[in-house]
């Protein structure tokens, strides 16, 4: 009743957006906030003053000079025309490239992605695409084509699932909370499957 | 399951054959001849719930009091829900079985009657067929776009009208979240 | 120290009816695990008000009450409310809900060139405010659907012999919580009874009867599947972590049995693994492990 049972069952995707928007990503800010002592003497009310991250580096800003601020942030600085966001070193043409030939190559295995590598591509394919180098829609099929390999696999490896425990690597929050409702569910039914016949009482 | 779970209920509610140890008097009415006495030996189908708690429950038997396990009031008889026929199918094409038609409540009561028997074969049967079905409604599931209005093709309808009370939940579960990630994707 | 703590705060209590300012005294679980909180130097003769969020460190803080609604959205059962934490945050909140109307009505009176520039603190900080809000609010949700779905639950435990009754309540719900609780059951009951149990037998009339082959209280699922990463980290007063051993490979990890199984199994720092919540509930209590 409060919660509806899709959420009760797992996370929805805004809400994953939300957990991997407060993790740190590099920008360039176009504005200058770091203030000498008269100009803050004069307008102390133009201090940024944040209570769930630190404020001193947004404080500190001085334009062209990259720093480190959180994901919702650097969005929210963009939309406002006041910063470009660097783009992570493992979004590029290149090392996308190696991931796939990686997944490729081992059928059984996933390549090392970022933990939140589906959300931040998406966000900054929407947001930010002048910001990046290579050209975005290249960018984007590779990121798709990472995605569909990796799901085939995610759904080859469904067939492992036990009454036990089972061991994940190298998965993505986003893929993780994807096939959670059908791992969970079919999980715990193997599992009093497995109670009901090996009952003890 | 939870004492409120109405797919439990609904599964209680199967009716299975049994076959009656005593003569009972004044339950005829379970026969469909009420005031007459139910007889030894006679074949019934009752509900689960009943059927439960009648075979669990001995009566204590006036000549022989020295008998460690009274006899139950019935005994339950292989249902053919059960039968060997049935385990076949599921043993050599688990995914093209029509569980709905077998009995829309089939891992209810194959877990409920592999706990009354200690049945093992059963249970490892049932284990295997979940996942093969569950595979099967996976790719169903997460197989659909995100528009609800267009996306099932008649091998999908009829596929659905094929699974059980659990598998329909399963299904939905991974549906929806599904179509959340589709559309978060596109709209982000 | 002149300056008492209380009339700080007290300064802070002008209307607001949804901070708590006499918070409990309960101790907060997550309070433990941050023993080194270097990043304020105390005085040593200072006691540590655990609600006075200035001595606090608000990053630490918000990422712990991430982990708990995490952790509390994923676990099948009712996790031990965080007091301290909550009442410092919701000090927080409330401070920076001032803040933004002074600042903002500053803006309106000055009737300077409003740039967007000066605008923009303002816009992150209502960002900021509006984020940390969902939070609070869907943590609170996420419990206020646990406590209706387990209320006789709650309530049967509350009632037994050696946890002391109600006490054991304050320290899992919140006061707002328990009282809700209290209320919402009262009123379940009532309808059941005026509905239905009335018009039934006496002995027939019970709501938590356990005799019958189901339990009519609905137990949370203690074996749910749930998804954990094992992070680890967490060290007792002499610097070591007690529970850490290492697999044949060498590497870290924590040993956990399944009993009904038979199993052993070696979670890895580091990793993601899908099992049972039973298992690993003492490792998420202690802060070795997080749901996600």
């Amino acid at each position: 009743m409060a919660l509806p049972r899709d959420l009760s069952i797992g996370f929805s995707p805004q809400e994953i957006q939300f957990l991997i928007e407060n993790e740190p990503t590099r920008i360039m800010p176009r504005i200058t906030t770091r203030k000498t002592k008269k100009q803050l003497a004069k307008d102390p009310g133009a201090q940024w003053s944040l209570i769930t991250c630190d404020d001193s580096t947004v404080n500190n800003m001085v334009a062209m000079n990259s720093c480190e601020v959180t994901l919702w942030l650097a969005l929210l600085l963009k939309q406002q025309g006041k910063c470009n966001v660097v783009v992570p070193s493992w979004l590029t043409l290149q090392q996308l490239e190696k991931y796939l030939d990686f997944e490729l190559k081992n059928p059984s295995r996933f390549s090392n992605l970022p933990w939140n590598w589906l959300v931040v591509s998406s966000l900054l394919f929407a947001r930010c695409s002048d910001d990046f180098q290579d050209p975005v829609h290249l960018l984007r099929s590779k990121v798709q084509d990472l995605r569909e390999v990796r799901l085939g696999k995610v759904n080859k490896g469904l067939q492992y699932l036990n009454e036990s425990h089972l061991q994940l690597e190298n998965l993505s929050l986003m893929e993780i909370n994807e096939m959670r409702p059908y791992a969970c569910g079919i999980m715990d039914k193997l599992r009093t499957i497995h109670d009901s016949s090996n009952d003890t009482t | 399951m939870g004492y409120y779970d109405i797919d439990d209920i609904l599964a209680d509610g199967t009716r299975f054959p049994c076959r009656f140890n005593y003569d009972v008097p004044g339950l005829g009415y379970l026969e469909g001849n009420p005031g007459r006495p139910i007889s030894k030996n006679a074949k019934l189908e009752l509900p689960l719930w009943m059927v439960h708690l009648l075979a669990v429950v001995g009566a204590q038997s006036n000549e022989d009091s020295r008998v460690e396990e009274p006899l139950p009031f019935v005994e339950l008889l292989p249902p053919d829900l059960f039968a060997p026929r049935v385990l076949n199918a599921i043993k050599s094409g688990a995914t093209s079985l029509d569980l709905h038609s077998i009995s829309p409540h089939f891992y209810t009561l194959a877990e409920k009657w592999a706990t009354l028997f200690s049945d093992k074969e059963l249970s490892q049967v049932l284990k295997d067929m979940l996942l093969e079905r569950g595979q099967e409604i996976n790719n169903h599931a997460i197989s659909v776009s995100m528009f609800s209005n267009c996306n099932q093709t008649n091998d999908s309808a009829v596929f659905l009208q094929t699974l059980d009370e659990f598998e329909k939940t399963i299904y939905r579960d991974t549906n929806v979240n599904c179509k959340e990630m589709k559309k978060w994707l596109v709209l982000k | 120290m002149s300056i008492d703590i209380d009339d700080i705060l007290a300064e802070l209590d002008r209307d607001t009816t949804a901070v708590e300012q006499n918070a409990s005294s309960y101790p907060d679980q997550s309070d433990r695990t941050q023993g080194n909180d270097v990043s304020q130097i105390r005085p040593a003769d200072k006691a540590v008000d655990p609600v006075a969020p200035t001595q606090f460190n608000k990053i630490d803080d918000y990422q712990k009450l991430i982990t708990h609604w995490k952790n509390e959205r994923m676990s099948p059962e009712l996790l031990p409310y965080p007091h301290h934490l909550m009442t410092r945050t919701l000090i927080r909140i409330q401070e920076r809900i001032e803040l933004i109307e002074t600042l903002s009505m500053g803006y309106l009176e000055d009737n300077q060139e409003l740039t967007v520039d000066s605008k923009l603190p303002l816009l992150c900080m209502e960002a900021e405010l509006e984020r940390l809000k969902f939070l609070v609010r869907s943590f609170i949700r996420c419990r206020l659907s646990k406590i209706d779905k387990y209320s006789i639950y709650l309530r049967q435990q509350s009632e037994l012999p050696n946890n002391a009754g109600l006490s054991r309540l304050d320290l899992l719900m919140s006061k707002e919580e328990v009282k809700y609780h209290m209320k919402h059951s009262d009123i379940l009951l009532k309808l059941f009874n005026n509905a239905v149990l009335k018009h039934l037998p006496e002995e027939l009339q019970a709501v938590n009867d356990t005799e019958g082959s189901i339990s009519m209280i609905d137990e949370p699922d203690w074996n749910k599947t749930v998804f954990i990463l094992v992070c680890g980290g967490v060290v007792d007063e002499s610097g070591i972590d007690s529970k850490l051993t290492t697999d044949d490979d060498g590497k870290h990890c924590y040993s956990v049995i399944i009993e009904d199984l038979n199993e052993e199994i070696y979670l890895l720092i580091g990793a993601v693994y899908v099992i049972r919540y039973s298992v690993i509930r003492d490792l998420m209590t202690e802060g070795r492990v997080v749901l996600i």
